[in-house]
């Protein structure tokens, strides 16, 4: 069975989507083309306006549609402290905390020395300008996994000579989880990471 | 679908779609192998930290038509020390990239002498040593014997002439190792090296882990000594690994 063109185009397209099979992008391309035209074209008007006008926040490297960030433009936040996180979505993450009032760095990545994600192909060179402007504290939020961990090091390698204070999230349980379903890693990393009470 | 236990360290680890994780494991039994990890990426998963490199773990995997898929994994050790240092990451890093580029997937030949050396490295990794490249290089050698790439530290590599370290000037990695006075100036590729380097390269083929982690050679005698082991790796694998360029970057800061 082979599709029309367009139709064939269009699946293969969504094929390319992360955690997209052939079914699931042959659904979708079935329902897009049920839906009337103007559902259709808002939805290729907003993919267009995604890539037309989102850019990297000239400070954080967050996405922004502006020169800067909501945050960066926020005049109420804390400037002296700076919490580095991998991606955009990492930010959001903490942001729905509402605990958190400094600012944000993004890397746009993780360190991957094996897959040869080096330095030089993330925002770090752009980290140190911002730490010399007046940072007391750089908070390391990141994933704890083998890529998070080599990051937070390097970065710590490189911030802790200049005088900066660099913390880094606590790994362990989470909220609610049962310490009888943990892996041993998170325990392990649970029993290091202990605090006084 | 038919099941086995087996012990294995991971090696590598790749995202495959949302939530499965493809692992690159050395395993005692059945040397390396991939295996697919389904649903390891998820938040909460069980399996998440067993199939983070540089643990050792106890799995149950289920034979599958391409890839094995794992079905019980328990961690035997996590080398949490490791996590905490910069170059013992770096390094770490390198020896199972080394590892994973070097072993040919399901090769049986000496995998339980590979599969300890693999995990005898990583202890060793953990350890304080004076120059912490000397550990990973004593591995290293080791394993390059096991597989056949081992370098010639004894002889000249071009006319076979046993070699005292006076004799010595260069190292080529393309002919194999050491070279004599006469033959290191006719070969091109061949790197130059001082008879306190061949000499050290010699100490560190067979010295035991005590040796290994309190060695302590002049700055310019360990630089020389890792860039013809890098270079060595390099021409027999015929890539550079990521994690070697990495490493380096790390070792100048150290230095």
């Amino acid at each position: 069975m082979h599709y029309a063109r367009p139709l064939a185009q269009l699946v293969s397209e969504l094929e390319r989507l992360p955690g997209v099979g052939p079914k699931s992008a042959q659904r979708m391309a079935f329902h897009l083309l049920r839906q009337p035209q103007e559902d259709a074209r808002r939805l290729a008007e907003a993919i267009m306006s995604v890539k037309e006008s989102i850019r990297l926040c000239a400070e954080c490297s967050n996405f922004t549609d502006q020169e800067l960030c909501e945050v960066c433009r926020d005049t109420r936040r804390d400037r002296a402290l700076l919490c580095v996180v991998a991606e955009t979505r990492d930010l959001i993450a903490m942001e729905k905390t509402g605990e958190y009032k400094g600012m944000y760095h993004v890397l746009q990545g993780l360190l991957s020395p094996m897959e040869n994600i080096t330095p030089d192909l993330l925002k770090i060179r752009e980290l140190f300008p911002r730490v010399a402007g007046g940072v007391q504290e750089v908070i390391l939020a990141l994933n704890p996994t083998a890529e998070g961990q080599t990051t937070a090091l390097y970065l710590a390698s490189r911030l802790k000579p200049l005088g900066i204070r660099v913390t880094q999230i606590a790994h362990g349980l989470p909220a609610g989880g049962d310490m009888e379903y943990a892996d041993q890693a998170t325990l392990i990393s649970a029993l290091q990471w202990r605090r006084e009470v | 679908m038919p099941s086995y236990t087996t012990e294995a360290l991971v090696l590598q680890r790749r995202n495959a779609g949302e939530n499965d994780r493809i692992l690159t494991l050395l395993t005692r039994q059945h040397g390396k192998l991939s295996a697919s990890a389904k649903g390891a990426s998820k938040a909460g998963s069980r399996l998440s930290g067993a199939t983070e490199p540089f643990t050792r773990v106890r799995l149950l995997l289920a034979t599958g038509r391409s890839t094995d898929i794992i079905s019980q994994c328990e961690i035997v050790r996590s080398y949490p020390v490791l996590r905490t240092d910069i170059g013992r990451i770096a390094r770490a890093s390198y020896w199972c990239e080394l590892l994973a580029s070097l072993l040919h997937d399901r090769d049986a030949t000496e995998t339980e002498a590979v599969f300890d050396l693999a995990a005898a490295a990583l202890n060793l990794l953990e350890r304080e040593a004076v120059w912490p490249d000397a550990p990973l290089h004593g591995a290293e050698l080791r394993l390059l014997e096991i597989t056949g790439y081992a370098p010639v530290l004894h002889q000249c590599a071009i006319c076979g002439a046993s070699l005292s370290t006076e004799d010595a000037s260069g190292f080529s990695p393309a002919l194999g190792g050491t070279l004599c006075h006469t033959h290191a100036p006719q070969e091109p590729g061949a790197l130059v090296l001082t008879a306190q380097c061949i000499a050290l390269l010699q100490t560190i083929e067979t010295a035991g882990a005590s040796t290994l982690c309190s060695i302590a050679p002049p700055q310019g005698v360990r630089n020389a000594v890792n860039r013809a082991l890098r270079e060595f790796v390099r021409y027999h694998l015929g890539r550079s690994m990521g994690s070697a360029d990495f490493l380096e970057s790390i070792r100048g800061t150290e230095a």
